[in-house]
């Protein structure tokens, strides 16, 4: 968890591409692994998008205050 | 009535004569003749006797102020005209003519009077006068005849600069104007004055005489204030004119005179007026032109602070633009990884009614790996199921 707070946007969703890619690249998936990937970039993506959520709101204030 | 008197009286000498004077003071005459055996007394008075081409001879006598104010020489042989009244003198019985006014009679004796005197008065220095006529006069006083043009045309020309004219009407022409010019120009010594003019009109050219009257011209000798002499003349200048400060021709020319000053004086009024109008508009224009200058800056100013606003705002949209678009972007991603993450969750098909089999927590990829009787877990989508092979058969 603690790993995933560190991360900004563009590292959450390079980690996500990542596990896009071994997904991708497994002939046959390790159940066991692809589970723990997927539970991985749930968390990612649950995470990005708050994150992007944040990043829209900052950006409405900002707007606001020109 | 004298007749009567005289024929019914007797009288004595004295108060016959007293009675003959009384009515010869009626026979006021002008008789000319030529002077002869003249006597000059102390007091001024002059005696002298007239004669006639016929050899009449009439004993005259004028008073020290009158010969005084005639302004001539007497001289024997001189052809005069006498203004007077026949006198009896008690005392000697002699008839005389008491003269009040003496005339030259004749061309010739009146220039030879005229340069004689004009000699006497170089002489004496009083063609020197030279007082100079101030600038823009205003108290003028005027000696001429009220009866002739003159004065009317001398008012007209004067310009309207408001003038104070103190006018004394006097004769200017024949020698009864003598005293009259002698009086006005002694009254005006009394009153305040710029100038005194004196002027006549045209005339012939006997009638300047008065202006060679030397009484006449030397009351003006030690005159306070400029002295304009307007007489006009044939030949010779009047004395008078030639003793004043200024001689001009005509009344015409006087008033010239006394509007010059003002003349120059509106004259430069105007020219200034108009000098201080056109360095005015010459200022104003130039401030016009600093102003539509400063307007053309401010306008450019305002245009280039319009250009920069534009430019930010553009830059601002821009900016927001491409970070809602770099945010889109970002989302679709996030979107695209979770579809795909979806996809690829190994738990997925369970939903579709495929189950995962372990066999001691192991995965069950193939037939070979279980056999009869052995203990599995079928997990599905919502729970596992514990089971027992119950056979195998294989594909």
């Amino acid at each position: 968890m603690t790993q995933k707070e560190n991360k900004n946007l563009e590292e959450m969703i390079s980690s996500l591409s990542s596990i896009s890619d071994w997904f991708q690249n497994q002939k046959e998936i390790d159940i066991e692994l692809g589970l723990k990937k997927v539970k991985e970039a749930t968390s990612l993506i649950k995470e990005a998008k708050k994150r992007l959520a944040e990043v829209e709101n900052e950006f409405e204030e900002i707007k606001k205050d020109l | 009535m004298y007749q009567e008197i005289l024929k019914n009286n007797i009288f004595s000498i004295s108060e016959y004569i007293e009675l003959l004077n009384t009515v010869l003071v009626g026979c006021t005459a002008k008789v000319e003749g030529e002077v002869n055996q003249i006597k000059k007394s102390t007091k001024g008075h002059v005696y002298f006797s007239l004669k006639d081409e016929k050899g009449s001879i009439l004993e005259c006598v004028i008073w020290g102020y009158y010969y005084k104010i005639c302004g001539l020489n007497l001289e024997e042989g001189m052809k005069i005209i006498a203004s007077g009244v026949p006198s009896v003198y008690g005392p000697s019985g002699r008839l005389s003519f008491k003269a009040s006014l003496i005339e030259l009679k004749g061309e010739g004796e009146l220039k030879k009077q005229y340069d004689q005197l004009k000699e006497k008065l170089e002489k004496e220095g009083l063609f020197k006068r030279e007082l100079e006529l101030k600038k823009y006069p205003k108290k003028i006083g005027v000696i001429t005849s009220k009866s002739g043009a003159v004065i009317h045309d001398f008012l007209n020309n004067l310009q309207k600069y408001n003038f104070k004219i103190k006018f004394i009407d006097s004769r200017v022409e024949g020698a009864e104007a003598i005293e009259d010019l002698i009086s006005s120009i002694k009254m005006f010594r009394k009153i305040d004055l710029d100038c005194l003019v004196v002027i006549r009109g045209g005339g012939s050219k006997n009638s300047f005489d008065v202006f060679n009257n030397e009484s006449v011209i030397r009351e003006i000798v030690d005159y306070p204030c400029p002295v304009i002499a307007g007489l006009g003349h044939h030949e010779d200048e009047p004395l008078f004119a030639l003793a004043s400060d200024y001689s001009v021709s005509t009344p015409t020319a006087v008033t010239k005179l006394l509007n010059e000053s003002w003349n120059e004086l509106v004259f430069k009024i105007n020219e200034e007026t108009q000098s201080i109008f056109e360095e005015y508009n010459h200022i104003l224009n130039e401030v016009n032109k600093k102003i539509e200058l400063a307007s053309q800056s401010f306008l450019i100013l305002k245009n280039e602070i319009n250009s920069k606003k534009v430019f930010l705002q553009n830059l601002n949209n821009n900016l927001f633009t491409d970070f809602l678009s770099l945010i889109k972007e970002k989302k679709e991603k996030i979107m695209y990884f979770e579809k795909e993450i979806k996809y690829c969750d190994p738990k997925r098909p369970l939903s579709l009614g495929y189950s995962i089999l372990r066999k001691d927590d192991k995965l069950i990829k193939s037939i070979n790996e279980v056999q009869k009787e052995d203990l599995i877990d079928l997990e599905v989508f919502d729970g596992i199921i514990k089971s027992k092979i119950y056979d195998t058969k294989r594909k």
